[in-house]
């Protein structure tokens, strides 16, 4: 089946490209936080396998949808059978595509909109912005306590215990400052006494000679450890006193999360607005593709749909125009294949039926033509018969007018002899038409020819003539066309008693997007009676005395080889309009340019 | 990007990651200069940085998932700024000249998905220097 889709050509291109299609976003979906996590960072494959396809596929498809819509455009124009109806179906599809997919497009974004707005940004930031509040408080508050120790009077005034006496500065500083964890001195730098949990520590590089206040939070085995330095000079020799002490555990692990929670606060608020179109990006990534491949599904669907119908149109035609040869194919599973081989069978058996009436009709026509003959031999044949026999009467009784008499009688036999001869003679030329020649032939030279024979044997004939297109061109036997014409034109004399005129007409006319060049033949002369309009065509059928019955059998036979139409149009008592359609069977253009 | 730049983008809760990449290149012999010089070694190492919002510190993850804290401003970009830690390993390379070149990036991470997508379409997020060559020595 030729379908309007030049790229996806078959159904097994669609099905591929549906489950090429359906497979990736099974991977995009299975992998998606993968996908979307690759995405941010630049240099993974997903950047150049999705964002391509994100736009080749859609492309690829509009590509072949534009192809379609173009074709669909170009077969209304030329008014194809079934090319409303396709369109119908495609914009009906197309709307049921659509419709489905906007609601729900509308309310994801909504619903993420919301979602984001009410559940995340209002309730959630103030409950992460408060927890975020009360650890750095709480981590302000220990530090500052922890500074406040190295700061005061009294760590000055109980430092003076330690050169001599660590143990009792330890005691007295962690009774005062229950808080503190463990005490370390340094004296010029190194560790000469430490006292509490081990976890404070800390090695002697990391304290900073004569430096006060605080050090750098250290985490120990999920413990944060702060610490403090407090400096006191006893007898010209430095020492340096480190306090530690602990936050509670996991203190920082869930400071940590504090933060990030805070932070994708702060970037769902900062970038709600883009967000929203980001989300919207990625629905139309998913939908188009599909939206897309649903219209050219529709395509496709109108189109399996409507070719068997159009096919039947087809058949329908062509069997109305005589071919019944014609035969509409079904593809096996086809939903309308009964209907279409009952079609067929309806055609054979008309093909079948047309050939015996055909043959009917021809014996018919031949008894008629015996019959007709019979009559027209016989016609002659009588006063012949009578010339003779009555010849021979009155030479037999020497009649003295004999000479008179047989002059007459002869004279009678030899013009019924004429007549038989012409009635033979014609028929002969019906029976035996030789070949035509067909040339590029002007209608108009001929029909001025054929005029022409007539404006001296008739006076009281005129014609009018117009014709449209002197130049035009048909391809035609020149001599078989003037006979067509002058048989027309003598039956119209005829008809007008000699009388009258004959109007002939031009025309271009288009039927089935083929080009005819019409002929109009009126003359004002006595009609047609219905009772035998079905017959004037008929052979060996005349209502004039003399007329054989052939001339307008043998002006349709000719038209007929022309490929060319004949009919007439009669009023009686008001004249006859015969109309020959003949094809150009020439190039348009060529009449165009002439 | 400037460092008060890194610190703004911290500040709304964005994460920094920096990028060094070194390669090393084998100068061709002349007749074979026509197929450009070879890649010898390839080292890349990456810092993510994030800010704690209650300590005030700078935390800074390795590509090796080392954690490392840096209590003040000064400290964090002293560390952020330098690879100290690509160790260029030349013992198997044959005899020769040649040359380092390195590139620097730095660009800002989103830190959810699907929020990430954001960096597909926003500008100026990722900042990338040219190649730059940043020594050469000789192996007899």
């Amino acid at each position: 089946m030729k379908g309007p889709y030049p790229l996806i050509k078959s159904r097994a291109g669609l099905l591929s490209i549906l489950f090429i299609y359906t497979f990736i976003i099974f991977l995009i979906l299975f992998l998606s936080r993968q996908i979307m996590g690759d995405l941010a960072t630049d240099d993974l494959p997903a950047r150049f396998i999705l964002l391509p396809f994100a736009i080749v596929l859609p492309l690829f498809l509009a590509g072949n949808i534009i192809i379609a819509v173009l074709k669909i455009i170009r077969d209304t124009k030329r008014k194809k059978p079934g090319a409303t109806f396709k369109v119908k179906l495609i914009l009906f599809f197309s709307f049921v595509a659509f419709v489905s997919a906007v609601p729900q497009a509308v309310l994801s974004i909504s619903f993420i909109d919301i979602v984001m707005k009410s559940w995340l940004v209002r309730d959630h930031s103030g409950a992460v912005r408060g927890g975020l509040e009360i650890a750095m408080n709480y981590y302000r508050e220990r530090t500052a306590a922890l500074e406040a120790v190295v700061d005061s009077p009294f760590f000055i005034y109980t430092a003076n215990f330690i050169p001599y006496d660590q143990e009792r500065a330890w005691t007295i500083y962690k009774e005062s400052f229950p808080f503190i964890a463990g005490m370390q001195v340094l004296r010029d730098g190194r560790t000469i006494y430490f006292n509490g949990d081990e976890r404070g520590r800390i090695s002697d590089y990391r304290v900073p000679p004569a430096g006060r206040g605080l050090l750098a939070k250290e985490t120990i085995e999920e413990v944060a450890v702060l610490r403090a330095q407090g400096v006191f000079r006893s007898r010209g020799v430095v020492y340096s006193v480190v306090f530690s002490s602990f936050l509670p555990e996991s203190f920082d692990a869930r400071a940590e999360r504090l933060t990030s929670s805070h932070d994708i606060l702060l970037q769902l608020e900062n970038y709600q607005a883009v967000f929203t179109l980001v989300i919207l990006g990625v629905l139309i990534f998913f939908t188009l593709p599909i939206f897309l491949l649903s219209m050219i599904i529709s395509f496709r669907l109108a189109e399996e749909i409507l070719h068997p119908i159009v096919q039947l149109e087809e058949a329908t035609r062509r069997v109305a125009e005589g071919d019944f040869s014609f035969r509409v194919l079904a593809r096996p599973g086809d939903n309308i294949s009964v209907l279409i081989s009952s079609f067929n069978q309806m055609i054979k058996e008309l093909e079948s039926s047309r050939k015996k009436n055909m043959h009917a009709d021809k014996i018919n026509a031949w008894k008629e033509i015996a019959r007709r003959m019979a009559h027209e031999i016989k016609n002659p044949i009588t006063p012949i018969k009578l010339s003779a026999e009555r010849v021979l009467r009155r030479y037999n009784s020497a009649d003295p007018n004999f000479d008179k008499i047989l002059n007459s009688s002869v004279r009678v036999i030899v013009t019924e002899v004429d007549r038989l001869n012409r009635l033979l003679e014609e028929f002969s030329d019906f029976a035996r038409m030789p070949p035509f020649v067909f040339l590029p032939a002007k209608p108009a030279e001929i029909i001025r020819e054929s005029c022409e024979i007539f404006s001296s044997s008739s006076p009281g004939i005129s014609f009018d003539t117009a014709i449209a297109d002197e130049d035009a061109i048909i391809l035609a036997d020149n001599e078989k066309i003037k006979q067509v014409l002058i048989n027309l034109f003598a039956n119209a004399i005829d008809a007008m008693d000699g009388q009258g005129v004959i109007r002939i007409r031009t025309d271009k006319i288009i039927k089935e997007n083929n080009s005819f060049f019409r002929i109009q033949i009126a003359d004002t002369g006595c009609g047609i009676d219905k009772d035998i309009a079905d017959k004037v065509f008929a052979p060996y059928f005349t209502t004039r005395e003399k007329g054989t019955g052939l001339g307008l059998a043998i002006v349709e036979r000719i038209v007929f080889d022309h490929n060319g139409t004949i009919w007439f149009e009669t009023e009686k008592g008001t004249g006859t309009t015969f109309f020959i359609d003949l094809p150009f069977g020439v190039d348009d253009e060529q009449n165009t340019d002439n | 990007m400037r460092a008060r730049s890194i610190l703004e983008m911290m500040d709304i809760g964005h994460r920094t990651e920096i990028i060094f990449t070194i390669r090393v290149y084998q100068d061709q012999r002349r007749f074979l200069r026509f197929r450009g010089n070879r890649r010898i070694k390839d080292y890349s190492v990456s810092y993510v940085a994030t800010r704690d919002l209650v300590s005030g510190a700078f935390r800074i993850v390795k590509n090796n998932g080392q954690r490392i804290t840096k209590e003040n401003e000064e400290a964090f970009f002293n560390f952020f700024f330098s690879a100290n830690d690509i160790r260029i390993d030349m013992s198997d390379a044959e005899k020769g000249d040649y040359y380092i070149v390195g590139r620097v990036e730095v660009r800002v991470i989103k830190l959810i998905p699907p929020l990430n997508l954001l960096s597909n379409i926003l500008p100026g997020i990722i900042t990338r220097t040219d190649w730059e060559r940043v020594g050469a020595f000789r192996i007899n």
